[in-house]
């Protein structure tokens, strides 16, 4: 492992890549590598990036940035809208690959949880919303002419997180629940669509009517989605569960990542303060694996990416039990995340510095050749690019 | 307070487990100038006096209570059937008078029996049906009191005002958690039900409507910021017949994460006393020393202003749970730094868990258990001098 970290912003809000399930913070059309973040002055800029200098947007009036490219390179974009209490407007270039070309952007959605995706069969751009002010979990769609279609309700109840990918036409959705009393997250869940989103299926097809209803103390209503946190029914102990990724491999297998704060009661076990669970969708089930499951190592938030060889590469924030603040980890799984390789350290000043890293997020394709990826850092200011290089075969 | 130099072992089993957070829990209770203490142990439920001792066979779960001739009453189950033993005042003998079919058992909620003028009462979950049900097993009755709640109950009746008083709270499957603590009171012993002051509920209760909805003690993501995982350990009546209980909570993201928010490092559990004083509900966390895991315990609060409180507590960076109390001089207001009365939790590798106390005659009496990597677990009784 030789990742190289570069700081390549001074001014990201501590919210600034918020987590996104669906990512949306740092993506490639191949010829570009663009960043979005959000800044300190509570608005969002866009960065480009060619390999060799960096371009920025102007910044935009939105935070939290979510970022999207088509394939004929346009860029699109949306947030909350800091001066209409968090309204969800949308943002997009008039020339493709031009940062410097945003448009003034128009509203299209009340405050929500956010993830976008370009399918890019058609150049459809989709937005998924889920949070207490749209009253559930919906999507909007916008063909590549323009136009949005009305929304479209997919599930009501207590539910955030939308994290949306699209591979070879299938549409793959995840969302967690959230318990409001207790200021916990219950359950994640899995969603596909083979037809833009008309109908969904659990992972095995099995179909799933929409809209549902969501209601965490109504086992029915949970067991009629395809839930792929595990529970006390199963014998786990997976409270907290927020959901973190969804990541498809080249065959098309969803891979999810959550973490989870374990129930505590006595136990004659130690324990870690929080794990995380990568989940895989295999033909005959979800299949589960622990990014770590050392009891002194305290995992707070990991990302995944696949090289073009199949290896998954792991990016992590992490804490052993001799330091206070999270630094950031690398590890890797040769068998598509049925056991993941022991956490290699990339930075090592957290403690020194008292600042955790934060919010780690591969970049889902390689950049020439090259993998990427970005996090910041607790209280906000710093952004950092990291980079995996491939083509030197260095990775492990 | 000042404890014996050593606690009697009533008895000593295998087991070797979690304490998940009230199975084989023991329990004491007085009867006139008298102890008895409940436990289970290798496949048999013991009824201990002073003198004498009583198996009962196996009750899963079993809780007891008194009437007002020194009559036991026990309620438990086993498999799919709950049922009510009554012992007879002197411990010979015992028999089953009531059993009612359940169709499942769930292990993270009990039940509860207390006794009232108008009979025995058990509060118990329907489990697939995710209610909690009142039980009057002399009458061969049986209540709905709310529905859509998987509840663990705690019941307590105060004979001079009459009043029976419920607590409960839900549990999640999903989550693997406890969520919500409610309370409730009758004054006709169970027929209807009232907040504490006083506005009348419908029955089965409304959980998640506000305003119908009984009384909510539990610190809500609105106001004091969330818990999560609330448990009531212990409901309490003081010497006016005013509700106390000690419920422990946590707050997962700050147990995950601490200080990268840069605040301090949050304990697994937390512990909080709250009370109706007769005009509101006061609450108060048993320490303010947030370094330190307080993971319940059990309360005395019959000699008033002054209240003691046994907890399961264990210090930083240690991983088992000791046994120690605390004390208020203001009526639960505030509470001293807890004092251990086990020294030897980490060495022994073990946790001390499930306190259950009562004061008779000016002196504490206490029943624990232990949970360690040694197999074994012993039921202990203990006393202040």
């Amino acid at each position: 492992m030789n990742i190289e970290m570069k700081e390549i912003a001074t001014d990201c809000h501590h919210s600034g890549i918020f987590p996104a399930p669906g990512g949306g913070k740092i993506i490639t059309d191949g010829r570009f590598l663009y960043v979005t973040y959000g800044t300190l002055d509570n608005h969002s800029v866009v960065l480009k990036y060619d390999g060799k200098k960096w371009i920025s947007s102007r910044k935009l009036p939105i935070i939290p940035p979510y970022i999207a490219v088509d394939t004929k390179g346009y860029i699109h974009l949306a947030g909350l809208k800091q001066k209409e209490r968090g309204n969800v407007w949308y943002y997009r270039s008039s020339e493709p690959y031009d940062v410097a070309s945003v448009d003034d952007g128009r509203y299209i959605h009340p405050r929500n949880y956010s993830s976008m995706v370009v399918d890019n069969n058609d150049d459809a751009l989709y937005y998924f919303g889920a949070g207490m002010h749209s009253g559930g979990l919906g999507f909007m769609k916008r063909t590549f002419d323009g136009v949005w279609s009305d929304g479209t309700l997919l599930g009501k109840g207590q539910i955030i997180y939308p994290g949306v990918a699209i591979r070879d036409g299938v549409m793959h959705l995840i969302f967690t629940g959230w318990n409001p009393a207790g200021a916990v997250y219950e359950n994640v869940f899995y969603l596909r669509s083979s037809d833009s989103g008309h109908s969904w299926t659990r992972r095995d097809g099995t179909p799933v009517p929409i809209p549902f209803n969501y209601d965490s103390h109504n086992p029915k209503s949970v067991e009629a989605l395809d839930r792929v946190s595990r529970s006390f029914l199963e014998g786990h102990f997976d409270s907290d569960t927020h959901n973190l990724q969804i990541f498809i491999d080249t065959p098309g297998r969803p891979h999810i990542l959550y973490y989870y704060v374990p129930t505590y009661f006595p136990r004659t076990e130690r324990l870690a303060r929080i794990y995380n669970r990568h989940v895989r969708g295999d033909s005959d089930g979800w299949k589960y694996s622990l990014i770590s499951d050392n009891p002194k190592v305290d995992l707070n938030m990991s990302s995944i990416v696949a090289d073009n060889s199949g290896c998954f590469h792991c990016v992590c924030v992490y804490r052993t039990k001799d330091r206070k603040y999270f630094n950031l980890g690398y590890c890797y799984s040769d068998d598509a995340g049925d056991s993941w390789s022991a956490i290699e350290r990339i930075t090592d000043d957290a403690d020194a510095t008292q600042r955790s890293y934060m919010y780690p997020q591969w970049c889902i394709n390689s950049f020439q050749d090259d993998l990427y990826f970005i996090c910041n850092l607790y209280g906000g200011g710093t952004l950092m690019l990291g980079h995996l290089p491939l083509s030197k075969g260095e990775h492990s | 307070m000042r404890t014996t130099e050593s606690p009697s072992i009533l008895v000593e089993q295998e087991y070797r487990g979690g304490y998940f957070p009230h199975i084989s829990a023991p329990q004491i209770i007085t009867r006139d100038n008298d102890i008895l203490i409940l436990f289970n142990s290798d496949g048999n439920t013991i009824l201990y006096s002073s003198d004498k001792q009583l198996k009962l066979g196996l009750v899963e779960g079993a809780r007891l209570a008194v009437d007002s001739d020194g009559n036991i009453y026990i309620a438990g189950g086993k498999k799919d059937e709950l049922y009510c033993l009554r012992v007879d005042s002197n411990l010979a003998s015992y028999s089953a008078i009531w059993a009612a079919k359940l169709t499942k058992r769930h292990p993270a909620v009990g039940l509860d029996i207390e006794w009232t003028e108008e009979g025995v009462v058990i509060a118990a979950p329907e489990v697939e049906r995710r209610a909690l049900v009142l039980y009057y097993p002399e009458k061969n009755h049986k209540r709905l009191i709310v529905e859509r709640v998987l509840a663990h109950p705690l019941l307590s009746y105060d004979r001079s005002t009459k009043r029976l008083h419920l607590v409960f709270c839900d549990w999640n499957d999903y989550s693997a958690f406890y969520d919500v603590i409610y309370y409730t009171q009758s004054n006709d012993y169970g027929a209807t039900w009232t907040k504490a002051a006083g506005a009348s509920l419908p029955l089965p209760f409304e959980c998640g409507k506000d305003g119908v909805a009984p009384d909510i003690l539990s610190g809500r993501w609105q106001n004091v910021g969330a818990e999560a995982n609330t448990f009531p350990h212990c409901l309490t009546l003081d010497s006016r017949g005013n509700p106390h209980i000690l419920y422990s909570f946590c707050r997962p993201y700050f147990i995950a994460v601490g200080p990268a928010t840069a605040g301090v490092i949050e304990p697994f559990m937390r512990t909080k006393h709250v009370c109706w004083n007769g005009d509101e509900w006061i609450m108060s966390e048993l320490s303010a020393d947030f370094s330190r895991d307080v993971a319940g315990g059990s309360l005395i609060v019959d000699d008033s202003p002054k209240f003691y409180a046994l907890v399961m507590f264990k210090n930083p960076n240690a991983q088992w749970l000791d046994l120690g109390y605390t004390s208020s001089q203001d009526n639960g207001k505030t509470w001293k730094p807890i004092t251990a009365i086990t020294p030897d939790a980490n060495s022994r590798e073990t946790h001390y868990v499930a306190p259950s106390a009562v004061s008779l005659n000016s002196l504490v009496h206490y029943v624990y258990t232990d949970i360690g990597k040694s197999p074994g677990a012993r039921i202990y009784y203990h006393r202040t001098k």
